[in-house]
């Protein structure tokens, strides 16, 4: 990983230079990797978010096939044209479907138990129609994204307790309509391996880390400053985030970005129903606001820029409101959209670029 | 035996000024422990959300139900989050909490950024616990400093913070000792006390009774109290907050109540014999104009037939009505007066009182008082109405209506009403 960063200084690397470098199983040829690595600074005694805008580790992609009806909580068997040979829940853990085309094009949907050839997800609202197009996947772990031993951006704990306590690593909620949204989850390396802080302080390394969440390290203590990396398989096909917000009510939503590159306000490409316009400059005219928090130097920062649209163009929330279209937001960056509240419920679903 | 009698001086209304809650969501890591001969504990995390501390432990904690929420001990006080110690592995000793809290939803909830927040818990019970019971014991804890690592301290952090509270014993470098934690009871279960319930019993030698009063109005409460023995005497508020006891008569508000009574020698035993006599408040209006005499002894903020003096005019003469303020409750009052209604844009009003001259423009403004008048005792006053020109040629009528309220008890109201009619 870091000898890839010593060749280039691109942080992430073309289609054509991957087969080149990876080696990677892949169980349908068609499909080819994108390897990506990325790099994010990570001060003492502050907060950095961040997003893992890599896969893991793709298994397969085939067309989908829906098999039987699902129980009563949901679940339902499925397969994918194609897949054999996978080993007796190997995915129960990590398993994640993906998919590719239709309507919900980019979801990504936890598998939850696994026969050599079936999966065991809950699609929830979504209803994909057989013969989708679908990529199975094995998402991220914290031992396999931040394994313990060879890992560099967590600073391991002499404790459990908090005065014990160095790095964190925080998982943030996904949305809140009551106000801001804070952390959900709280990890830290201590003794070689993943620990929850919650009761008992459980072994967590095997903690499903999703991708488009948000993350946030947190050095406290005598933690040092420490630069994240991060490498993996640029996410395959589109990505997509869901937004939910019901009637009447602000919503917070944190966002982690999948682009493995740098990428600009105006590529974000929000449709109007995702990212409300505002109808004017002054802070009563405006809309849905988009928050960035970058080089960030304190616990529970406040956000470094925050932006929102006006005809078409995307403005600052600073003195003059510059254009912003081209500002760039870096790779693995965790952001948090704050729609506005609306008269009427609504599910929106953001094709990540 | 020793006879005192205990009069309640007025008793300020208790004025809620605590911070509107806002919108917000945070996160609490909470660590705190161990508990030194606990192998299990029921943790409640309570926020103070009007700023006037915590309830003390006492009976107003029974029957609290543990959902986050609820209040705990008083109203004010609310349940941010309910949790159980899950098991001793990281404990040197014993059991303690930690616990990640999050989704803490201040809107929700009522709580504000800055509220102070307390730690109680229930040792010996789990999370299977859903309220107090009578006599539980119950511990709390809070600091005004972060502890050793801590990010945080007992204090509700701002909006989208996730903040971590620490109290760990000396062992695990902290300074916390949960023998010098606050600790108490739920309790003992009160006995109910009222006007037509007096109460007598023993109380065991250094041993607590709690008698509970509800009211349901504002009323001037005069307690009798025989006791034997060396007992102390306390009111406390609906959350055990003590009330300012005096030697003369008072008001109570609306509300519940607890007399507290201790048996102080620690060798009692000692008795005790409780009456209380309330006196509710009767502020009376009524007019008279002419031979018309209308309101007297009846009492009704909507006024009828019989509190309204009707007159008929076909000239612009005025007309001259005698106003009476009386209270009709055997204890003293402050009487305020009003009107209820527009004023009257085709009538002249003034109103004058005797020995205080013209109070109209008080009345107007709704800030007159009588000043305190002794039972059955009046204020009077001459009412001087006269209609304008327009009122005649265009037979406009008119209603005025007095409203008096008792300033002990505002419920405790009276209206009259003077109705005028033009007539060719």
């Amino acid at each position: 990983m870091k000898r890839f960063s010593n060749i280039f200084s691109l942080k992430w690397i073309p289609i054509g230079m991957v087969s080149l470098l990876i080696c990677q199983v892949q169980a349908d040829p068609a499909v080819s990797d994108v390897a990506g690595f990325v790099e994010k600074d990570c001060p003492a005694d502050a907060d950095t978010l961040i997003s893992v805008p890599f896969d893991r580790e793709q298994i397969f992609v085939g067309e989908l096939s829906v098999i039987g009806d699902p129980d009563e909580d949901g679940n339902r068997q499925v397969s994918v044209q194609g897949l054999d040979g996978l080993g007796i829940d190997a995915l129960a853990n990590d398993g994640v479907v993906r998919l590719l085309e239709g309507a919900e094009s980019g979801k990504s949907i936890s598998v939850s138990a696994n026969t050599a050839t079936e999966l065991t997800v809950n699609f929830g609202s979504t209803s994909p129609s057989p013969g989708t197009l679908v990529s199975v996947a094995r998402g991220w772990t914290l031992d396999t994204l931040f394994p313990p031993a060879t890992q560099t951006t967590f600073a391991e704990s002499t404790g459990r307790f908090l005065n014990g306590r160095s790095s964190e690593l925080h998982m943030v909620q996904g949305s809140s309509s009551s106000g801001d949204v804070a952390a959900e989850r709280v990890f830290f390396v201590e003794s070689g391996e993943w620990v929850e802080s919650t009761n008992g302080f459980a072994s967590a390394g095997d903690s499903p880390v999703p991708v488009g969440s948000v993350l946030v390290v947190r050095h406290r203590n005598a933690a040092t400053a420490s630069t994240l990396e991060l490498s993996g398989t640029a996410l395959h096909g589109s990505f997509s985030s869901e937004l939910v917000v019901p009637a009447g009510g602000n919503v917070a939503h944190a966002i982690g970005l999948a682009s493995p590159g740098k990428v600009s306000l105006s590529a974000l490409a929000f449709p109007a129903q995702v990212f409300a316009p505002s109808s004017g400059l002054v802070e009563s005219k405006r809309r849905d606001i988009l928050e960035i928090y970058e080089g960030t130097t304190t616990l529970n920062p406040q956000p470094s820029a925050s932006y929102f649209r006006f005809q078409g163009n995307w403005r600052k929330v600073e003195a003059g409101n510059p254009l912003s279209n081209n500002e760039l937001i870096p790779a693995a960056s965790g952001i948090v959209i704050r729609t506005a509240g609306s008269n009427q419920a609504r599910t929106i679903r953001w094709i990540q670029p | 035996m020793q006879m005192i009698a205990r009069f309640f001086k007025t008793l300020p209304l208790v004025a809620v000024l605590g911070c509107m809650s806002v919108q917000a969501d945070v996160s609490i890591e909470l660590e705190l422990g161990p508990l030194a001969g606990s192998s299990t504990a029921l943790g409640v995390l309570v926020a103070d959300t009007d700023g006037d501390g915590f309830a003390p432990f006492g009976p107003w904690m029974i029957g609290t139900t543990l959902i986050p929420g609820e209040g705990f001990g008083g109203d004010d006080d609310v349940i941010v989050a309910v949790f159980g110690t899950a098991d001793s592995a990281p404990w040197p000793s014993d059991t303690g909490f930690s616990k990640l809290i999050s989704g803490i939803d201040y809107g929700e909830l009522g709580v504000s950024e800055g509220d102070d927040l307390k730690l109680f818990w229930l040792p010996g019970l789990d999370d299977t616990t859903t309220s107090i019971s009578a006599g539980i014991d119950i511990s709390a804890f809070r600091s005004g400093t972060p502890g050793v690592g801590a990010s945080g301290s007992f204090i509700a952090p701002a909006d989208g913070d996730s903040v971590s509270v620490s109290a760990l014993s000396s062992a695990l470098g902290g300074t916390f000792d949960s023998g010098n934690a606050e600790s108490g009871i739920a309790g003992p279960a009160p006995i109910d006390f009222s006007e037509s319930l007096p109460v007598n019993g023993g109380i065991p030698a250094g041993e607590v009774v709690f008698l509970k009063l509800e009211i349901s109005r504002n009323q001037h409460a005069d307690f009798e109290e025989n006791h034997t023995g060396d007992i102390g005497v306390r009111l406390l508020d609906s959350k055990g907050g003590e009330i300012a006891v005096d030697l003369s008569d008072g008001v109570l508000q609306a509300g519940t109540y607890y007399i507290e009574l201790t048996e102080n020698s620690g060798t009692g035993p000692g008795g005790y014999d409780l009456a209380v006599n309330l006196e509710g408040y009767l502020p009376d209006f009524w007019s008279k104009y002419g031979r018309q005499r209308k309101g007297n002894n009846i009492y009704s903020a909507a006024p009828r037939a019989n509190q309204t003096i009707k007159i008929f005019i076909r000239s612009r003469s005025s007309l001259r009505i005698k106003w009476y303020v009386e209270n009709d409750a055997s204890v003293p009052d402050d009487i305020g007066m009003r009107f209820s209604g527009r004023k009257s844009r085709d009538y002249r009003l003034k109103v004058t009182q005797s020995g205080r001259g013209n109070v109209t423009g008080e009345i107007h403004s709704g800030s007159y008082q009588t000043g305190e008048l002794a039972s059955n005792g009046r204020s009077v006053f001459t009412a001087l109405i006269k209609p304008g020109s327009r009122a005649v040629a265009k037979r406009k009528s008119y209603k005025c209506r007095p409203l008096i309220t008792s300033l002990s008890d505002p419920f405790a109201r009276d209206m009259g009403q003077i109705e005028i009619k033009v007539r060719r």
